[in-house]
C-alpha cells in the first residue's frame, strides 16, 4: 500500500510543477527538552552476540551522531527461565554471549540506569522466508527509476509484520522500512522497496535484512516514518509509542534475519 | 447539565406564554419576491411596515414571505441589497397576495437614493450570521482568478483558512469537518478539488451563500461549528442567457432560461479545468498519459404547479481524476440530488417537503500488475426532509419539521486481480439513522426586543448488521458482538436549545445574545496536517459519541451614516465534548478497527470577533478581525494538559476594499494577516537504527512564521451596448510574494548529514491570472 504515499506525491508534485512552490532552509529557535534515555534493544533468530544499544537524546542544533550512555546494567529474560547478562563494549553497546532467538518465544529486556529500570517485551514472530531480492523500474513523470523489489510468500491467516534495513554500497540508506500483511495475507508477495534518494544505478550493490517483527516494533517504525510523510500526508509529529516503560524511548524488538544482496543491473 | 436545563426552562416558558396570543384575529399578507429582470426569487429580502410596531419580515429560502397582521392599511417596503426598495400601500381588509419584483441596481450603476432604513442585521436578533453578495464575488481577487465562495468567506471575521490556498476552512475553534455544508439542502461531503485547492462551488451557478457561525436556527443540525447553506440559482424565468469565463486553470459555461415563461425555468452550469490539456501536448508518452483534471456540473429546474404548489429540481456532479500513466489512478467527487416541493396549505402555513441524495466516493486504482488493486469507498446518504413555516401573528413566525437521514458508509472495498499479490478485503458498511424533529418561534416582543428560540431533537442509531467491537482505554478489544440487519447496535438521543435575542438601544443599535447546542453524529477521521480525499467519516458507534458543542455568544451591532456603514462585535465561548484524536502510528487507510486508535477529549474555544463595513458607494469593502484561542485536551496527549489547537490563530486580519473608478474599471485588493498555525517542533534528536529521528516534548508549542499575503485585482467591463457583455478579470496573488510557510519539516541536511536543519516550504509564490468572462 506504498502506492498512497506516491498518490500523495504526485499530486503534490502536480501542483509543484504548475504552480509555484518552494523550499528553503530557515533558522528556528527550538527549546532543549530535557535528555531521555533512548535503548535500541535487538534479539535476532541468528547465533551470533545479540547487541542492545544505550543512548541519550541531544539538542537539535548538535550533531547528529550516538551520545553513548554508559554503566547500564542489561539483562535479557528468556521465557523459559534463561537469563543473559549483556556485557558493556564500547560506545553504549551492551553485548551478549553468542545465542540465537526462538520464534513464538517472549523476551524480556531489563535496562538498570542510575537505580531506574526500564522493561520491555517481545515476542519473536514466525520465520516467513524472503525467496529473492529483483530489481524494478517505475517511471515517474517520464524519469524511470530503479528500485529492489522483495519477493516472498506471505503466512496466511496470522497477521504478519516486516521490516527491511537497507543498505547500499555498505552505507546504510533506510534504518528501517516496514510493511504488512494487512491487504496481501498469505499471498505471494512482490513489493517494490521505494529507497531513499538518491536514486539507484547500475552496480551498486543493495543489502536488504528482511525482519520479521512484531505489531508492536511494526507500530513503533510505521509512526516515525509517517511524520517523515511516508504513508501519505504528514501526520502531527509525536513521539512514537515504545514498549518500553518507565519514559524511555527506543524499542526492544525480538525479530527474525535474513540478509539478502542484489546488485543493480 | 446545568447550562442545559436552565436552557430548556427558559424555552419551554416562552412557548408557553406566547401560545396564548396564537388565537388572535389577523389577516394575512404573502406573496413572493423576484427579480425582475430573471425572475430569480430573492432569499432574504426584506418585507417591512413603516413606522408599525411590527416591524416585518424576511423572504425565506424560496422567495416566500408571509406577515399576519390586524386589519387597516400599510405602507409596505419590500427591500434587497443591490436592489431598488420599493414601497407599497396595501389596504388589508382580508387576507392579501402581493407578489412583488425588484429591480437590480447594478446596470443602473446610480446612486439610489432611498428612505428605506437597511438595517435588518441590527434588528434581527439572530447573530453569528454573514450573507455573501454573489455579485461581490466576481471583483475579490483570488488564487489563479478561480472565483470561490469558500476562499471569500475565509475572509470574515471568524472564518480561518485551513491552509494556503485551501478551501477547508475553521469557524470559532471547530475543525473542517464540523461545517455543515449545504448544496440546495444535500449536505455535500468533500467540498474541495484538487487537494483542496478549489472548493467545489461554481459560483456562476450560486444565488445565495449565507453561514452561520453561532446562533444557528434549530432547522439546522448536525455539525458542530457552522452551517454553510448555499442555494443555487433556480434558472432566469423570462430569457434564455449564456454566460461563461475562461481562465487559467479552467473554463466555465451556463446556459439558463424558461421552458414556460414565468412558469418554470431550467440552469445548466459547468466547469472544467485543463491543465491536462498541456500535459497531453506532450510528445513524451510517459507525460502525455497522465490525467490530472477536474469538472463540476450543475443543473437545476423548476415548476410552477399553480399558486400553490412548486417543484424544484436540482442536482450536482463533481469529479477530480488524477493518472499516472500506466501506473496508478485516484479519483473522487461529490453527487447530490434535491427534489422539493413546495406547498402552501393556507396564507400562513408554508411547506418545503425535500428529497435529498448525497453521495460522495473515492477510487484508487494501481495499475501495477503484480499488486494491481483498486480501493472504493464512499458515503451515501438519503434523506426526507419536511420544513413548515407559519405566519402565527403579528408577532410569532413559527418554524418546526422533521427530518430523516439515513447514511451508509462504505469504508473501503478492496478488489485485484490476475497476478496480483493483494488480496479482495470489504470492510463492513456501516449504517445509521439520524432523526431529528424541531420548532422554532421568532417572537417580536415589542419594537426593542426580539426573540428566536427553539429546540431541536436528534437522535441516531447505529443499525446493524455487522461485527461492532467496543475498545477499552488502551484501545484493546473488550467486547465482539455480531448483529443483524434488524437490530440497533447504539442509539443516542440529543436535545439541542437555540435561543437568541436582540435588544434594539436605538434605530441602529443593538445589544444581542445567544445560547446554542448543536451535536454531530458524523466524524471526520484525518490524522494528517492536510486533508485529504481519502478521508474517512465513521459515525458514532459503542465507542465513539456524539460530539457536543454548547456556544455562548453576546454581541453589539450598530449602522451608521445612512446605513453605509455597519459595525459589529461578537464575543463566544464554546465548550466542545467528545472531540478525536489519534493514536502515534495510527494507519486510517483501510483499518477495520480504526477506533482502536481513537482518542476522545475536550475541545475549548473562545474570542472577540470585530467587523467594520462599508456597504454603498463607489468605494466599498471591509475589515474584519478575530482575537481567539482554541484548545484540546486529550488524557493520552501532552500529558493531559490543555494544548492550543491547529486551528487556534491569535490574531486575524483580513481587510477587503473593492473600489469603482468608473463605469467599466472596478480595481479590488484583500490582506489577510494571522498568527502562524501551532505546530510541534522537535526538542531535540536521537538516534534509531543509525537514522535520526526527532524527540517531541510538548504539543503544539511552537507557532509557524506569522500569514500574510496582499492580493489585488482589475476588472475590465466590456463597452455597454455591444450584442453580448463581456469583461477581463485580472488579478495578482500574493502580489508581495511573501514566503508564506505551507509547512516546516524537520531533516538531515542533504550536504552534510551529520547536521539537521529546518525547511520551510511555500506553495504559492506571486501568482498573475486572467479571465474572461461573457454574457449573451
Amino acid at each position: 500500500m506504498k502506492k498512497y504515499r506516491f498518490i500523495y506525491l504526485f499530486s503534490l508534485l502536480t501542483l509543484v510543477i504548475f504552480f509555484t512552490s518552494c523550499e528553503d532552509v530557515i533558522e528556528i529557535k527550538l527549546d532543549k527538552a530535557d535528555t531521555k534515555v533512548v535503548i535500541e534493544a535487538n534479539v535476532t533468530n541468528v547465533l551470533e552476540p545479540q547487541i542492545i544499544k544505550i543512548s541519550q537524546t541531544k539538542p537539535f542544533d548538535d550533531i547528529n551522531s550516538f551520545l553513548a550512555l554508559k554503566g547500564a546494567v542489561v539483562r535479557l529474560q528468556v521465557e523459559n527461565g534463561t537469563t543473559y547478562n549483556f556485557i558493556e563494549g564500547s560506545d553504549g553497546t551492551y553485548i551478549s554471549t553468542p545465542f540465537k532467538g526462538v520464534s513464538g518465544t517472549k523476551y524480556t529486556v531489563i535496562v538498570t540506569i542510575a537505580s531506574q529500570t526500564y522493561t520491555a517485551q517481545s515476542i519473536m514472530p514466525a520465520v516467513v522466508n524472503l525467496d529473492s531480492l529483483t530489481v524494478t523500474e517505475l517511471s515517474f513523470f517520464g524519469n524511470a527509476r530503479k528500485f529492489v523489489q522483495v519477493n516472498y510468500k506471505d503466512a496466511p491467516n496470522i497477521p504478519n509484520q516486516y521490516n527491511y534495513v537497507i543498505k547500499v554500497n555498505d552505507k546504510l540508506r533506510n534504518g528501517y522500512f516496514v510493511d504488512s500483511d494487512r491487504f496481501n495475507d498469505g499471498s505471494q508477495v512482490k513489493n517494490t522497496l521505494f529507497t531513499n534518494e538518491p536514486d539507484l544505478k547500475s552496480g551498486d550493490k543493495v543489502d536488504v535484512d528482511f525482519q520479521c517483527i512484531d505489531m508492536k516494533i511494526y507500530r513503533y517504525y510505521f509512526a516515525i516514518s509517517q511524520i517523515a510523510g511516508n504513508g501519505g500526508p504528514p501526520t502531527a509529529p509525536a513521539n512514537p509509542d515504545s514498549n518500553f516503560n518507565n519514559g524511555a524511548l527506543g524499542y526492544f524488538s525480538a525479530h527474525t534475519s535474513q540478509k539478502v544482496t542484489v546488485t543493480i543491473p | 447539565m446545568k447550562r442545559i436545563t436552565a436552557t430548556l426552562s427558559i424555552i419551554f416558558f416562552l412557548f408557553c406564554i406566547s401560545y396564548r396570543v396564537l388565537a388572535q384575529k389577523n389577516s394575512v399578507l404573502n406573496g413572493t419576491l423576484k427579480d425582475a429582470k430573471t425572475g430569480e426569487t430573492l432569499i432574504g429580502a426584506s418585507v417591512k411596515l413603516i413606522g408599525q410596531l411590527q416591524s416585518g419580515t424576511v423572504t425565506n429560502a424560496y422567495g416566500f414571505y408571509s406577515l399576519s397582521l390586524p386589519s387597516g392599511v400599510y405602507q409596505v417596503s419590500f427591500s434587497y441589497v443591490g436592489y431598488q426598495s420599493i414601497v407599497k400601500e396595501v389596504d388589508l381588509t382580508s387576507d392579501m397576495q402581493l407578489n412583488q419584483d425588484l429591480s437590480s441596481t447594478n446596470e443602473l450603476n446610480e446612486v439610489v437614493v432611498t428612505a428605506i432604513k437597511k438595517n435588518d442585521n441590527v434588528s434581527n436578533p439572530q447573530m453569528g450570521v454573514q450573507k455573501l453578495d454573489v455579485k461581490d464575488l466576481r471583483n475579490i481577487p483570488v488564487l489563479f482568478g478561480e472565483r470561490d465562495i469558500l476562499k471569500v468567506l475565509q475572509l470574515l471575521p471568524g472564518i480561518k483558512s485551513a491552509g494556503e490556498g485551501n478551501s477547508g476552512f475553521y469557524v470559532r475553534g471547530g475543525s473542517t469537518d464540523q461545517n455543515l455544508i449545504l448544496l440546495d439542502e444535500a449536505p455535500v461531503y468533500n467540498a474541495s478539488h484538487l487537494l483542496g485547492f478549489f472548493s467545489t462551488f461554481n459560483s456562476d451557478a450560486i444565488k445565495d451563500v449565507t453561514i452561520y457561525k453561532g446562533g444557528m436556527p434549530s432547522q439546522y443540525g448536525g455539525r458542530l461549528s457552522s452551517v454553510l447553506d448555499i442555494k443555487m440559482n433556480d434558472g432566469n424565468k423570462k430569457k434564455y442567457t449564456l454566460e461563461g469565463g475562461i481562465g487559467l486553470i479552467s473554463s466555465r459555461l451556463k446556459v439558463e432560461g424558461p421552458f414556460k415563461k414565468d412558469k418554470s425555468s431550467f440552469m445548466i452550469s459547468g466547469r472544467r479545468t485543463y491543465a491536462d490539456a498541456f500535459l497531453s501536448l506532450s510528445s513524451d508518452s510517459s507525460l502525455s498519459n497522465n490525467i490530472l483534471y477536474f469538472y463540476d456540473l450543475n443543473a437545476k429546474a423548476n415548476y410552477q404547479i399553480n399558486e400553490k404548489n412548486t417543484l424544484y429540481l436540482s442536482g450536482y456532479f463533481g469529479r477530480d481524476k488524477l493518472g499516472l500513466a500506466n501506473t496508478f489512478g485516484f479519483e473522487w467527487g461529490n453527487a447530490t440530488g434535491t427534489l422539493r416541493w413546495n406547498h402552501l396549505f393556507s396564507n400562513r402555513l408554508f411547506s418545503n417537503t425535500s428529497l435529498i441524495y448525497s453521495n460522495y466516493n473515492y477510487i484508487i486504482e494501481n495499475l501495477q500488475k503484480d499488486n494491481n488493486f483498486k480501493v472504493n469507498s464512499s458515503i451515501r446518504d438519503f434523506n426526507l426532509k419536511q420544513d413548515f413555516q407559519y405566519a402565527a401573528s403579528s408577532n410569532h413566525d413559527l418554524k418546526f419539521g422533521v427530518n430523516a437521514i439515513h447514511h451508509t458508509i462504505a469504508p473501503g472495498k478492496l478488489t485485484s486481480s490476475g497476478i496480483s499479490s493483494v488480496n479482495e478485503i470489504t470492510i463492513q458498511n456501516r449504517k445509521g439513522i439520524e432523526l431529528a424533529a424541531y420548532v422554532s418561534d421568532e417572537w417580536k416582543i415589542n419594537k426593542k426586543l426580539n426573540f428566536v428560540y427553539g429546540l431541536r431533537l436528534s437522535t441516531f442509531s447505529l443499525l446493524g448488521p455487522g461485527t461492532f467491537n467496543t475498545y477499552n482505554k488502551s484501545g484493546l478489544v473488550i467486547n465482539s458482538e455480531d448483529f443483524s440487519s434488524t437490530e440497533t447496535v447504539v442509539n443516542y438521543i440529543n436535545l439541542e436549545p437555540r435561543i437568541s435575542s436582540s435588544f434594539q438601544l436605538s434605530e441602529s443599535k443593538s445589544l444581542k445574545a445567544s445560547y446554542t447546542r448543536n451535536t454531530q453524529n458524523l466524524h471526520l477521521m484525518s490524522n494528517s496536517t492536510a486533508t485529504s480525499p481519502t478521508d474517512l467519516y465513521i459515525m458514532n458507534s459503542n465507542n465513539t459519541k456524539p460530539e457536543i458543542a454548547d456556544q455562548l455568544a453576546a454581541g453589539y451591532f450598530t449602522n451608521f451614516k445612512d446605513d453605509a456603514y455597519e459595525f459589529s462585535a461578537e464575543v463566544y465561548y464554546k465548550w466542545m465534548q467528545n472531540q478525536i484524536e489519534y493514536r502515534s502510528g495510527t494507519d486510517l487507510r483501510g483499518n477495520r478497527n480504526v477506533e482502536a486508535d481513537l482518542l476522545y477529549g475536550d475541545g475549548r474555544a473562545y474570542g472577540i470577533e470585530f467587523f467594520l463595513k462599508k456597504r454603498f458607494g463607489d468605494f466599498n469593502g471591509w475589515i474584519g478581525y478575530t482575537l481567539s484561542k482554541t484548545q484540546r485536551q486529550f488524557d493520552q496527549i501532552n500529558n493531559g494538559a490543555w494544548f492550543d489547537a491547529r486551528q487556534d490563530r491569535t490574531h486575524d486580519i483580513s481587510l477587503v476594499g473593492i473600489y469603482k473608478a468608473s463605469p467599466r474599471w472596478t480595481f479590488s485588493s484583500t490582506f489577510v494577516y494571522s498568527t502562524g498555525n501551532a505546530v510541534t517542533y522537535p526538542s531535540g534528536k536521537y538516534q534509531i537504527n543509525g537514522s535520526t529521528v526527532f524527540y517531541y516534548s510538548q504539543r503544539n508549542a511552537y507557532r509557524t512564521p506569522d500569514y500574510h499575503r496582499l492580493d489585488l485585482s482589475a476588472t475590465l467591463e466590456g463597452k455597454p451596448g455591444k450584442k453580448y457583455q463581456s469583461s477581463w478579470s485580472f488579478g495578482v496573488y500574493n502580489a508581495y510574494n511573501r514566503k508564506n510557510a505551507f509547512s516546516i519539516d524537520f531533516r538531515e541536511d542533504p550536504e552534510n548529514t551529520s547536521r539537521t536543519q529546518a525547511v520551510r516550504t511555500t506553495l504559492f509564490g506571486i501568482i498573475p491570472s486572467v479571465t474572461w468572462n461573457f454574457k449573451f
